[in-house]
This record gives C-alpha cells, sequence and structure tokens, in this order.
C-alpha cells in the first residue's frame, strides 16, 4: 500500500469529548425521543457504540401527568408534540430508572424542567448526584408546558437560573435554549456569563395543526412543538447565532433540530456545533445513530478529514455586499 | 442468540412479496421477515415506513431517510406464515400515509418496526366462547386472533360490522351458521373464517340479502341473549367509536370485554409518551401498554 492510499483509506475517527465525557460520536439522542434509554434498548440489537450519549426524558420534582391526547400531529416533514412533559417525577425516575442505565454502554445526561427555579435546583441536584448522570441538561424551552419558555426568553431570568443550579449542581450543566427568539444570542451570552458550561441550540418550535372538519386543533394540548427535518434550517440558523456567541467564549455548543442523516450532521458541525442531538429521526429508525455516523464518516472521507472535530465551525460564509 | 432477542421488537428491513387489492380502498401486503414472521402474536401490531428504500440502500445518503411524510404507520397482522418467514397485513387507504403505502410492489425494501405492543393469551380468555367484534381496519387482526383462539380450544364467533359489503376487507361466502340467531341460518361469511368453521354475523348498514341489517350491535346484542356453557366474552377492535359502542353494551349486560385500542404514534416503543388514551389510573400508553385494555379500565370520552 502507497502512504497516499493509506492516508485516503483511514477511517475518520467520529471520537470527541464534551465536558469531559468521551464519546465515540458525536451524536446525542435528544431528550424525550428516547425516553429513559431502557425502552428503546428493548428493541434488538441496539447498538449504542454509535451514540455519543443519551439526553434522558425530562424529569420534574413532582410526578406531571401531562397533556391530553393526541399528543402528536404529523405534519410537512415533521411533527407536533404536545407531551407536557409527562413524567413520573426525579424521585421515582431514580429509584426505578437510572439503575438499569449502567447496562448500556455510552454516557447518560438528565435533563430537567421545573416552573420555578427552586424546581430546577432540587431536581438537578437529585439527578445529578447519580452515578450514571455526566451532566444536567435545563430544559428552559419547553413548548408545551405554561410558562415553560419563560427563562429561555429573558436574559436576566435564565443567568439567574444558571447561576442558581450553578451553585448547587455537582456535575456540568447545559442550558438548552428557546429556537426562534430573536435575540438568541444575548440570551447566550446571558447564560455563559451565568456558568453554564455548555448550550444547546434548540428545541422545537411552537405551532398549531387544525382538524378543519371539527374546528378544533388537532391536538389536545392545542398547541405542539414542531420538530423534524421541517426544521433543519431554522436550526442551522439558530446554531449560526448562538455558535457566534459561545466561540468567542469557548463554550461548547450542542447543534439540535432536524437532524436525520450525516449530511445534516455535519451541516450543524460546520454551523459551530461541536456534538449534534437526534430526536424526531429515531422515530424512523431505533438504529438511525448507526446510519448517521456512517454518512458523518464518508462525509469526512470526502473532505479529507481525519477527525471529526477538525470541522467544527469552520463554516466560510459567504461575501455579501 | 437470547430469549429476549428472538421476541423482539425488531427494528428492521422487511422486503414487499406481494400487494393487492381486498375490498375496496383496501389492500393486503405481503412482506417478507423472518425475525419479525416468528413471533407475531396477534392482535399485537407494526410500524412500518410509507417510503420504500432506494434500490441500491446507501446506507445514511439523504435519498434512504424518509422526510415526508416521516412517521411510521401502526398496522396489525392478518396472516403470520413463520415457517415461510412472512406476513400479511391488511389496510384501509385512509389518508397520505396509506395512499402512498399502494405505491410498494415486490421486491421493494420498506423498514418495518415490530411486533410491538401486548398480545391476547388464550389463557387470558378464561370463558370457552369468545364473541370478537369488530370493523374496518380491526378486521384482519380479528381474523388473525380467531384462529389462534381455535387452535387453542376456545369456541369462537365474530361479528363483523360494515356500512356496505364492499368495505369488508374478506370475499364473503354463504354458510351456515352453527348457533343461528335472529331466525337466520344462511348468512354470508368472511371467507378465511368459514375455512376455519368459524360462526360470522356480518352486519351492514344498508339492506343486503344474507347479511345483517343495521349496526353491529344488533347481531352482538342477540348473540349476548344465548345460553355459553363455559361462559362468554367479547374481544372488540375497530374503529374508536365501534369500540366505544360495544364496550358500553358488554357493561349494560355484564359481560367481560377486551378492547384493541387505536392511537396516534411517535415512537411505537414507548419511549415518547405520545400515544396515551385515558385509563381509570391515568394516562396509558396504547403502543406498550396496550393496544389491548380491559373495557372498564378505559375513560371513554
Ligand atoms: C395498534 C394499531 C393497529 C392498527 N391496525 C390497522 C390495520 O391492521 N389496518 C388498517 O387499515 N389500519 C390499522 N390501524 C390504523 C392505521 O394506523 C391508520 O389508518 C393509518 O396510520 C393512517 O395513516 P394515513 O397516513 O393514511 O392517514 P393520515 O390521517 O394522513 O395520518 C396522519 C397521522 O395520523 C396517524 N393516524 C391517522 N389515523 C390513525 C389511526 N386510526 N390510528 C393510529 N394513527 C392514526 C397516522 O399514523 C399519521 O401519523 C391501526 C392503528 C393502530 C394504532
Ligand atoms: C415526542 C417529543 C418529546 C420531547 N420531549 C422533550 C423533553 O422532555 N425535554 C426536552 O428538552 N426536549 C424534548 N423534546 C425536544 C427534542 O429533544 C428536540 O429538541 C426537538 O425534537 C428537535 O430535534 P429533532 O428535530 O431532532 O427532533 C421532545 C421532542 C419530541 C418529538
Ligand atoms: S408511541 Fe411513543 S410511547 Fe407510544
Amino acid at each position: 500500500m502507497t502512504p497516499e492510499q493509506n492516508d485516503t483509506n483511514a477511517e475518520p475517527s467520529l471520537e470527541t469529548e464534551l465536558l469531559g465525557m468521551k464519546m465515540r460520536t458525536p451524536l446525542i439522542m435528544a431528550s424525550g425521543t428516547f425516553g429513559y434509554a431502557f425502552e428503546i434498548a428493548r428493541v434488538a440489537d441496539l447498538d449504542f457504540s454509535h451514540i455519543g450519549a443519551v439526553i434522558l426524558k425530562s424529569v420534574t420534582l413532582e410526578p406531571r401527568q401531562g397533556n391530553p391526547p393526541p399528543r402528536v400531529a404529523e405534519t410537512p416533514a415533521g411533527m407536533l408534540n404536545s407531551v407536557g412533559l409527562q413524567n413520573p417525577g426525579v424521585d421515582y425516575v431514580i429509584r426505578h430508572y437510572l439503575g438499569m442505565l449502567e447496562n448500556f454502554d455510552t454516557n447518560f445526561i438528565a435533563s430537567v424542567a421545573g416552573h420555578t427555579v427552586h424546581e430546577y435546583v432540587e431536581c438537578s441536584v437529585k439527578m445529578a448526584s447519580h452515578e450514571s448522570i455526566r451532566a444536567v441538561e435545563l430544559n428552559m424551552s419547553c413548548p408545551n408546558v405554561r410558562d415553560g419558555r419563560r427563562f429561555a426568553s429573558d436574559p436576566a431570568g435564565a443567568a439567574a437560573l444558571i447561576r442558581a443550579v450553578k451553585e448547587r449542581c455537582p456535575k456540568p450543566i447545559i442550558a438548552k435554549l428557546a429556537p426562534g427568539t430573536e435575540d438568541v444570542g444575548e440570551i447566550a451570552g446571558a447564560c455563559i456569563d451565568a456558568g453554564a458550561d455548555a448550550l444547546s441550540a434548540g428545541n422545537t418550535y411552537v405551532g398549531m395543526v387544525i382538524d378543519t372538519r371539527r374546528r378544533r386543533p388537532l391536538l389536545g394540548g392545542n398547541t405542539g412543538g414542531l420538530s423534524g427535518p421541517a426544521i433543519r434550517p431554522l436550526a442551522v440558523h439558530n446554531v449560526c447565532l448562538v455558535h457566534q456567541v459561545a466561540s468567542q467564549k469557548n463554550i461548547p455548543v450542542i447543534g439540535c433540530g432536524g437532524v436525520m442523516t450525516g449530511n445534516d450532521a455535519a451541516e450543524m458541525m460546520l454551523a459551530g456545533a461541536c456534538a449534534v442531538q437526534v430526536g424526531t429521526a429515531v422515530f424512523t429508525n431505533v438504529h438511525i445513530a448507526a446510519d448517521i455516523s456512517a454518512g458523518l464518516r464518508k462525509y469526512l472521507v470526502a473532505q479529507k478529514e481525519n477527525e471529526v472535530s477538525a470541522i467544527v465551525g469552520t463554516l466560510q460564509q459567504n461575501e455579501t455586499s | 442468540m437470547s430469549e429476549r432477542k428472538r421476541t423482539g421488537p425488531f427494528d428492521i428491513i422487511a422486503t414487499v412479496v406481494a400487494q393487492e387489492p381486498a375490498g375496496s380502498a383496501a389492500y393486503r401486503l405481503t412482506l417478507d421477515c423472518p425475525e419479525i414472521a416468528r413471533c407475531a402474536k396477534p392482535p399485537q401490531f407494526f410500524t412500518i415506513s410509507c417510503h420504500a428504500l432506494s434500490q441500491i440502500h446507501a446506507g445514511a445518503d439523504a435519498d434512504s431517510v424518509p422526510l415526508d411524510p416521516i412517521l411510521r404507520r401502526p398496522l396489525g397482522f392478518y396472516r403470520v406464515r413463520p415457517d415461510k418467514g412472512e406476513f400479511d397485513t391488511i389496510y384501509q387507504v385512509v389518508g397520505r400515509g396509506t395512499g402512498m403505502l399502494t405505491l410498494l410492489k415486490p421486491g421493494d425494501r420498506v423498514r418495518v418496526l415490530g411486533p410491538l405492543g401486548k398480545n391476547i393469551n388464550p389463557k387470558d380468555i378464561r370463558s370457552r366462547t369468545a364473541l370478537l367484534v369488530g370493523g374496518g381496519a380491526g378486521l384482519p387482526p380479528l381474523c388473525y386472533l380467531s384462529e389462534a383462539l381455535q387452535d387453542a380450544g376456545k369456541e369462537i364467533i365474530v361479528i363483523a360490522g360494515a356500512r356496505y359489503r364492499e368495505l369488508l376487507i374478506a370475499p364473503t361466502v354463504s354458510r351456515r351458521l352453527k348457533r343461528p340467531v335472529g331466525g337466520r341460518k344462511d348468512v354470508q361469511s368472511l371467507e378465511p373464517l368459514a375455512q376455519r368453521d368459524i360462526d360470522c354475523a356480518i352486519a351492514l348498514e344498508r339492506h343486503e340479502e344474507g347479511f345483517f341489517e343495521g349496526l353491529i350491535t344488533a347481531p352482538l346484542e342477540e348473540y349476548l341473549e344465548l345460553d355459553y356453557e363455559g361462559g362468554v366474552e367479547i374481544v372488540a377492535c375497530g374503529p374508536p367509536p365501534m369500540v366505544r359502542v360495544i364496550a358500553k353494551l358488554a357493561e349494560k349486560k355484564s359481560v367481560k370485554c377486551t378492547v384493541v385500542m387505536e392511537s396516534r404514534m411517535g415512537c411505537a416503543i414507548g419511549a415518547c409518551q405520545t400515544c396515551v388514551i385515558k385509563t381509570t389510573s391515568g394516562y396509558r400508553r396504547v403502543c406498550v401498554e396496550g393496544p389491548v385494555f380491559d373495557a372498564k379500565d378505559i375513560v371513554w370520552e
């Protein structure tokens, strides 16, 4: 084999490091679409080796019964969900679910939601105290509960929340920002200054589907969060905006929204994401992380890159006059 | 391979063996998928992508992922042939996704997830006789269930409802009822049930010779009047309004009723909490805690 051949045949590495976690790929399963991992792990031959990390379904301090059904409405190239944070509460999740995580060979990140700063803090501390949890994502942007987005739409509120959690939480924290706010850069800056260790950009967009025959919203909760490939261009732009701010402070950005293929993941990473969340895509194929990894490797080969981290934030904007 | 792995569920690529019309706006789709065929039990279900994979599977290339519609459709099993590694489903065309399924042709490859949900084990049916009652898309899974229960030694009577004859999912043949009701002896039966010597009473809303006239509850009420040695109970599967009416009638007559429920799904594997229905013990996921429920646990809206 000539050295040249060797070069082009070398399998590019997808390994990355995020918040002290060694990840075999930059792919992170998004909160709410992968449950608490054990549900999907029932599928035969599920291979965690393509999954860099899993963010567990958001938990709250008290159990939540969630919104009335229907909770899902399909939309062009996407879907609305209105689950309303149904979960059995943080104590139940810790007692019954977290113990199973050690059977799955990947990193786990908790996701926490709440109505008050106190709720976020207590919940984060409880989840972060478990040995299987490597970091905590604060879901500051859930569109399906009343005032769910409050913390992500006001820089002062966001900062106060991050500061309070940071003070007590023993593990790194990730702020999950709401997309589609004009001033996402300002909020991102406020979160970083308050001590966020990483930023997730972003979440679902609020939408509605109307059942014209019944003249009512199709979803039991009236509105829902739009996810899937329909939001990808919005999400990529959102990552660009957040990256502009975060790169100045050396804070990692996790891209999220509509990723289905290796090329989609590459878009997110070029825009500045050092890791990429995969949510709705898992509904089309629970093994999708394997396909996305293969696609990302193919992209790196075509670009003559040896390591996935080399492409992060390398987007060249076109000159405009 | 461990026991768990062999019973799935599997997220896997199936190959289309055949597709043919089955009644008006309904199709029978035969898939080659040994993993699922080996362990699918009635009335479990599977989900199917509305898109065939491109012929040359391009791995992670954009053309091999479904963009629109994005969600897989839940469908029941009609016939399962574990020895051949094949199974059949019958689906009604009701919207865009099922419309796209009609385009699948032999040789196409399509992503499926299954078998999913709880099945009805013959020993869950305590009575000697089971009245399997349903209509529309609920009939194919009921046919499969009737065979499994009959094989386990149960007496089976199927009561099927439709608005008009063309909506039935299988050809009909004339047959004598073993347990006649309403003064009727000779009636039409669904062909697969006739082959198995299973009594079948079909109610059509439109008058037609050889059928019971009216809603499905008409023959059901008459069957509930008969005496059954070893007891009788109901399994209902079909459009939600029909299932609800059957459940109400069962409650009035104090007959045990098991219902097979439908709901809109995201993951179909218990992770996303979108497919819930209201029960007396809170919201329950149809995809893993169902689709089989005891009718008395459902809070009917
Ligand atoms: C457990 C189960 C078993 C089923 N078995 C069968 C079967 O054997 N044969 C058959 O013909 N149909 C069956 N159905 C119903 C079938 O899933 C729907 O008719 C189908 O999803 C409609 O898709 P569409 O794109 O044509 O309709 P659209 O209305 O365009 O679909 C839009 C969205 O709503 C969902 N949806 C619409 N109607 C239903 C429904 N009744 N149940 C669940 N989701 C729905 C679709 O999946 C899709 O996500 C079953 C449903 C469930 C839940
Ligand atoms: C059914 C469903 C449930 C979700 N639940 C949560 C949740 O509990 N917490 C959260 O932070 N995000 C939740 N999300 C949002 C996803 O984590 C993700 O941010 C969003 O779906 C966009 O990514 P995608 O297009 O790859 O799905 C949910 C999304 C879906 C589709
Ligand atoms: S469809 Fe996701 S939990 Fe049932």
